[in-house]
């Protein structure tokens, strides 16, 4: 069962997409700022980060660079209410960038097509 | 007799009236009775005799002669009743001598009066004047005041000397002459019997001024008429006094004038001051020539010397004032107001005769010509077909003296002055050619700065520009900050709205999906979940529009590539729904003022819109073409067309108020293109398709679109 690391400052946010991916059969793991989420990476190295952008502290694109510094391969997904940071080359880095929404969906969807493309690519690197 | 006579108060007051004018005269008179016993005196003689004058004896009191009153023979003046005159023989110094002349007139009541004049030879010469009547005639020619004496038929009895110069007649020649034949028509209220019968009535006519004219020398004099009335108003004798004023007339004249001058000359340099544009001073120029208080002239002219052309052109002229109007005293019209009165007719037949005249400087002989390169004023005399007029002068101010001056400043000629005497004066008064010089030399100065003052203009014009476009640039930098900042307003709402309403409408679609089908609550879940749908749709265009709104859309934009960007996008709907997707771009069409972004966002919204309106088979155009200096770009489609009342509303937000999440609508494309600069219009008729049309502007320099932007630009606010 593959685990998510949802990296995200608003409780009833996160709330709502751990239920709908445990929905969907994920094992998934909360972090309200980037520091807590970098310390979750470490312990329990998840499949797929889905990562807020605005948080308080350390950003989401800091915090991907992190991420990406430890383990290149882990599908990053930067969600945000915001799209200007898709202008933002610092965002390309990430394998894709969901803007928030009730619905979703797209979400969803866009965490499964990384999981299997990445199931294509092979174990992770060490 | 002399008892009928005694009671006659009317005659007294006759009397009375000639007295005051002796008075006023200077004349010493005296009336006798006939024991040639003083009754009444002049106030000189009072003064100079005292009040013991009065009932004394004529030759006591009066001429201090110590012997009878045969002397003076007034017997002989009662006994014939007609009136007397003669010089006082040789008395004593200090009395009454050869310089008085003495006249007697019998009175109605019997009395006499003796008027006597004194001619003003001075007393010391008495010794030597005594009896040489040829000095003494010069002594009297000196006498001011002129006295006649006339019978009841208004004809001459007597006559001073004073009368005689005044008149320029000879003794022998004025006796016996009707006073008519001595005066000019219309000197008196009336002549002969009609002024016998106003004098007997009126008993005294008084300080009529008498223009006298004779070889050609002009006398201003002072006339007054005291009457004798017998009894039934009949008319016995008259004086008639004459007081020469024409030295006293001519100088007053000569000083208002000289004021006038004054006046005028420190009201045109006043006037000039403050008079900078050429057109203006030239004006000035013009009404001070034509000005009664100056030169009165009856037209002016002033021709430039236009460098460049090498020609002498007429610039502006002014007619005068009608003849007359205003020689002599009169002050005159305020010269400010009359430079810029309105032209009259005349005003402007004679501007249009005056630009007429364009004369090559080359043409040395031409008076124009000759007058801008002299420093002396010039008379040109109108007297007859060959006088030497110029026929371009005469054309211009007819047949006419006309007064040429140059003008120059600092050696260099600028123009030319030119006036005509006025209508029927065929010569100017020499004495004003000294302030037309005067006039020209200060306008030759105001002219020069005129020149300055208009290069200067166009300096400062040139500065204001630059200045205009710095604060456009100013403006629109003012507008983009303000537009950023509202944009980050716009973003940092939706942001702060859009969390929580993903988190509720997240949370409504999780109950929607658990509740077994046909639960209560399914309703009322489903709207929590459409609503929440509609706000993130909201949510989106107004980031969207944040999005462009923040984004410059006055750049450089490629029509071409736009159009087949925009076509591109369309291909694949085009094949689906067996439309025909044309793009026509003119060839080496001009890139326009716009915005990529903002410019695909809204072709792609035309674009929609024409496939939703076209059946399968029709056909949906994109043109892009250039007319003048405007890049047209055309979305037209065959489709069902729009009805009047809907072209008016399609621009209108409340028109297209569809929560489709996506639709940006056609108000939001105005504004859009709006921003570009540009404008959206739309032809269409029902059943025959639309035509939705851009307009944007040539792109042209940085600065150039950076000044259009101003004004036109409240799509943002």
């Amino acid at each position: 069962m593959p685990t998510i690391l949802i990296v995200d400052d608003e409780d009833n946010l996160r709330l709502l997409y751990r239920k709908e991916l445990e929905d969907e059969g994920f094992e998934v793991l909360e972090a309200a700022s980037a520091e807590e989420g970098l310390r979750l990476f470490e312990q329990h190295r998840p499949d797929l980060v889905v990562l807020d952008i605005r948080m308080p502290g350390m950003n989401g694109l800091e915090a991907m660079a992190q991420v990406l510094d430890r383990d290149r391969r882990v599908p990053i997904v930067l969600h945000t209410a915001y799209d200007s940071y898709r202008d933002d080359f610092t965002s390309w880095a990430a394998d894709a960038y969901v803007t928030k929404s009730a619905d979703t969906s797209e979400l969803v969807r866009t965490v499964r097509r990384l999981l299997e493309e990445r199931a294509h690519l092979g174990p992770p690197e060490l | 007799m002399s008892e009928e006579r005694s009671g006659s108060t009317s005659t007294q007051l006759d009397a009375g009236h000639m007295l005051g004018l002796f008075d006023r005269a200077g004349v010493h008179w005296a009336i006798l009775d006939r024991e040639c016993r003083v009754q009444a005196a002049s106030p000189g003689l009072l003064a100079s005799r005292g009040p013991r004058v009065v009932g004394s004896h004529c030759h006591e009191g009066l001429w201090r002669r110590e012997s009878d009153c045969r002397a003076c023979l007034i017997e002989e003046v009662y006994r014939t009743g007609e009136p007397r005159s003669f010089w006082v023989p040789v008395l004593r110094p200090g009395a009454l001598g050869p310089r008085h002349l003495v006249h007697q007139i019998p009175l109605d009541d019997g009395r006499v009066l003796e008027a006597i004049v004194d001619t003003g030879v001075p007393e010391q010469f008495f010794p030597e004047l005594i009896l040489r009547e040829r000095i003494l005639l010069h002594g009297l020619r000196r006498v001011p005041v002129g006295v006649l004496l006339l019978d009841a038929s208004m004809h001459v009895v007597a006559a001073n000397p004073a009368v005689l110069a005044m008149l320029r007649v000879g003794e022998e020649e004025i006796k016996g002459r009707p006073l008519d034949a001595l005066l000019p028509d219309g000197a008196l209220p009336a002549r002969g019997r009609e002024l016998a019968r106003l004098l007997a009535r009126h008993a005294a006519i008084t300080d009529r001024e008498i223009v006298l004219e004779a070889d050609g020398s002009r006398r201003v004099v002072l006339a007054s008429i005291a009457a004798v009335v017998g009894r039934g108003a009949s008319l016995n004798a008259a004086v008639v006094i004459l007081t020469d004023i024409t030295r006293e007339r001519t100088l007053n004249e000569e000083l208002a004038r000289k004021v006038a001058e004054l006046t005028l000359l420190r009201e045109y340099t006043e006037v000039l001051s403050h008079t900078a544009r050429l057109e203006q001073v030239l004006r000035v120029v013009l009404a001070t020539l034509v000005h009664p208080g100056g030169l009165g002239l009856g037209a002016a002219a002033v021709f430039l010397v236009d460098e460049q052309q090498r020609r002498l052109e007429g610039a502006l002229a002014r007619a005068g004032g009608p003849s007359g109007a205003g020689v002599g005293r009169a002050r005159g019209p305020d010269l400010e107001a009359l430079a810029f009165a309105p032209a009259s007719e005349e005003d402007e037949a004679l501007e249009r005769r005056v630009r007429d005249v364009h004369v090559p400087l080359e043409e040395g002989r031409h008076p124009l010509v000759e007058a801008l390169a002299g420093d002396a004023p010039r008379v040109i005399d109108a007297g007859g077909p060959d006088d030497g007029i110029e026929p371009a002068l005469a054309r211009v101010f007819g047949r006419r003296a006309v007064y040429l001056v140059g003008l120059q400043y600092q050696g260099r000629p600028l123009g030319v002055l030119a006036g005509a005497a006025r209508d029927g004066r065929s010569e100017i008064d020499p004495d004003q050619l000294s302030l037309g010089r005067l006039v020209a030399s200060t306008a030759a100065g105001a002219i020069a700065r005129a020149h300055l003052h208009e290069e200067l203009t166009g300096r400062l014009e040139d500065l204001a520009e630059v200045h205009g476009r710095l604060r456009h640039m100013q403006a629109q930098l003012l507008r983009e900050e303000r537009r950023t900042a509202l944009g980050d307003l716009a973003a940092e709402i939706v942001h702060q709205i859009r969390n929580p309403l993903a988190v509720v409408g997240g949370f409504a679609r999780r109950i929607a999906r658990k509740l077994a089908p046909g639960d209560p609550i399914e309703q009322d879940v489903r709207i929590l979940v459409e609503e929440t749908a509609r706000m993130e749709s909201i949510l989106e265009r107004i980031r969207h529009d944040v999005r462009l709104a923040r984004r410059p859309a006055r750049v450089r934009v490629d029509p071409a590539d736009l159009v087949q960007a925009a076509a591109e996008r369309y291909r694949a709907l085009a094949r689906d729904r067996q439309v025909s997707l044309r793009a026509e771009i003119e060839p080496g069409i001009p890139p326009a003022q716009g915005s990529r972004e903002h410019l695909l966002e809204v072709l792609d919204n035309l674009l929609s819109n024409a496939f939703d309106a076209v059946e399968p088979g029709g056909t949906v155009t994109l043109r892009a073409l250039r007319l003048k200096d405007a890049v047209h770009i055309v979305v037209e489609d065959d489709g069902i067309g729009l009805a009047a009342e809907e072209l008016e509303r399609i621009f209108e937000p409340s028109y297209t108020t569809k929560a489709d999440g996506t639709g940006l609508g056609l108000p939001l494309a105005r504004r859009l293109v709006a921003q570009c600069g540009g404008t959206l219009t739309v032809d269409s008729r029902p059943g025959e398709g639309a035509r939705f049309r851009i307009v944007l502007p040539v792109w042209a320099r940085d600065t150039d679109a950076a000044e259009r932007e101003t004004g036109d630009d409240r799509t943002e606010g």
